[in-house]
C-alpha cells in the first residue's frame, strides 16, 4: 500500500510542477540565447545524481555538461554560460563556495531550489525554480523504521531538467537551429547517427 | 515565444507513465515485495544491482530515505568471487533475491551476473523494459534479463528513451527510465517495509496481548 501511496505522491508532485513551466521556458529561452551566442550549458548538483541523469545519454542535448565542484578550478567561464543549479533543503552549506566561483567567472545561473528558504543564495539566479523540496530524506513513516523511506528529491530534480531539456529542443527548433541530441545505443544505426551529431555539435556549439 | 508547452508536455507523460505502472504492475509489485519480504523473513538477503544513469546514485545503500532493505552490489560481487575460488561448494545464494534494473533487457554485463546468481540459486527480479537486441549484443545468447529473471516489473520506457517528439528533430528526446526505475525501486522498498512493519505488530506483545484476551473471551462464552 505504501509503495502505490509514495507512487501517487509523485504523480501529483509532477502535476504541482506545472506551475513551473513558465519558468522552465524563461531558462530554455537563457540557455539558447547563450548558446547561439558560444556559450556553455552545464549542470550542478551536490550528489551528481540529476546532472548524471541527464548529461550523456540518449535523448539528451550533447552540448549539457556536468560541473563537480572540481571542475570549476580551471574553467574560465564566461557570460555566455549557463548553470543551472539543483539544491534541495533549507541550508545550502558549501554550496555558497561553487555558486560564488560561478559568479566570479560572470556565469549565468538557473537556480532549482524551495524557494520558501527566505536568505538561499539562488535567489539572485537569473531564473528560479521552485523545486519545492524543503526537507531532505524520504516521505513516509514506516513504523519500526529510524527514517522516513521513499526520497522523492532524485525523481522531482531530475523531472524538472528534462522539462528544461525539452524546453531548450523546442526553443532551437522554434528558431530554426537544429539541437544535436543523442540516439539510444540500443537503437539501429545509433553509432553512425551519433557521430553525425557529436560533428554537428563540434560545428554548432549546440 | 514558448510559455513552457513542451515542459508541460514532459510532465503530462512522465505522470501518465508513473500511473501506468502504479496500476498496471500493481500485481507484478506486490508479487516482488513479497518474494523480498519472505525472503527475509527466513534470514536470506535482497540486493539491488541497478545500472542506468540515476538509480545505481539515487538508490545507493546510505542515502537518505533508502531503509537498507537492499544491499549493494559489492557483497554479491565479493561472494561470487569467493564461489569461484571455491569452485563446486554448494550455492550460498539460494533463498536470496537480487533486484536487477537497466533501462531496457538487453544488458550484457547484468545479463551474466543474473545467469550465474539463478545458477546458484538466487531468484531474480527485473525492473526496466523488454527490448529488441538492437546494436547491443548480448553475453548470454538468446536471453535478456526479461527472461532470465524469474519476475518482471516493466518500467514502460518509450522505444529509444526518448518520451517526446519534436518536429524537426530526428530521435525522441528527453528520458524517462532513470526517473521510473527509482520511483520503482523505492516503492518496492516501501512495500516491503510496510510488511516488515506489519509483521512487528503481529508477532509483538501488542497483538500477544489480543491473542490472549481473544483466547480467554472464547474460554469465557464456551
Amino acid at each position: 500500500m505504501l509503495g502505490f501511496e509514495y507512487l501517487r505522491s509523485l504523480e501529483s508532485s509532477v502535476e504541482r510542477l506545472q506551475a513551473q513551466a513558465p519558468q522552465m521556458a524563461d531558462a530554455a529561452r537563457l540557455i539558447v540565447d547563450c548558446a547561439v551566442r558560444g556559450g556553455r550549458f552545464y549542470v550542478h548538483d551536490t550528489e551528481n545524481i540529476v546532472s548524471n541523469e541527464v548529461a550523456g545519454r540518449a535523448g539528451g542535448l550533447i552540448m549539457l555538461r556536468e560541473l563537480r565542484p572540481w571542475n570549476i578550478i580551471d574553467l574560465k567561464g564566461s557570460e555566455n554560460d549557463v548553470v543551472a543549479i539543483f539544491m534541495n533543503g533549507t541550508d545550502p552549506r558549501g554550496e555558497r563556495t561553487l555558486i560564488d566561483e560561478v559568479r566570479k567567472r560572470r556565469m549565468k545561473v538557473v537556480g532549482v531550489f524551495p524557494t520558501s528558504s527566505k536568505d538561499h543564495p539562488l535567489h539572485s539566479s537569473e531564473v528560479v525554480i521552485d523545486n519545492g523540496l524543503v526537507e531532505e530524506g524520504g516521505l513516509m513513516d514506516v513504523p519500526g523504521f529510524k527514517e522516513k523511506v521513499g526520497p522523492v528529491d532524485a525523481v522531482l530534480n531530475s523531472v524538472i531538467a528534462l522539462s528544461i531539456c525539452a524546453e531548450v529542443i523546442d526553443e532551437f527548433l522554434r528558431r530554426g537551429l537544429k539541437p544535436s541530441v543523442y540516439m539510444s545505443l540500443r537503437r539501429e544505426g545509433s553509432i553512425e547517427y551519433n557521430k553525425k551529431m557529436l560533428a554537428q555539435y563540434e560545428r554548432q556549439g549546440y | 515565444m514558448s510559455s513552457g508547452d513542451a515542459a508541460r508536455r514532459y510532465l503530462d507523460g512522465i505522470k501518465k507513465v508513473l500511473g501506468e505502472i502504479r496500476t498496471e504492475e500493481s500485481e507484478k509489485i506486490r508479487a516482488a515485495s513479497s518474494a523480498i519480504f519472505e525472503a527475509l523473513r527466513f534470514g536470506h538477503r535482497a540486493f539491488n544491482v541497478g545500472m542506468n544513469h540515476i538509480p545505481p546514485l539515487a538508490n545507493s545503500y546510505g542515502v537518505r530515505g533508502n531503509p537498507g532493505i537492499f544491499l549493494p552490489v559489492e557483497p554479491l560481487l565479493n561472494e561470487l568471487s569467493f564461489k569461484r575460488a571455491r569452485a563446486g561448494e554448494e550455492s550460498s545464494l539460494r533463498g536470496d533475491v537480487i533486484l536487477y534494473s537497466d533501462q531496457f533487457s538487453s544488458s550484457p554485463a547484468l545479463e551474466e551476473l543474473a545467469y550465474q546468481t539463478r545458477q546458484l540459486g538466487a531468484s531474480t527480479i527485473y525492473v526496466g523494459t523488454p527490448s529488441g537486441r538492437h546494436s547491443v549484443s548480448s553475453a548470454i545468447p538468446n536471453k535478456t534479463l526479461w527472461e532470465l529473471c524469474d519476475l518482471q516489473i516493466d518500467a514502460h520506457t518509450p522505444m529509444g528513451d526518448g518520451l517526446l517528439s519534436f518536429t524537426g528533430l530526428d530521435v525522441p528526446a528527453c528520458a524517462t527510465s532513470g526517473v521510473t526505475n527509482v520511483a520503482l525501486f523505492y516503492a518496492l522498498n516501501l512495500e516491503v517495509a510496510e510488511r516488515i512493519s506489519l509483521a512487528f505488530t503481529k508477532s509483538g506483545p501488542v497483538h500477544r496481548r489480543r491473542k490472549k484476551l481473544a483466547r480467554s473471551r472464547q474460554a469465557t462464552r464456551s
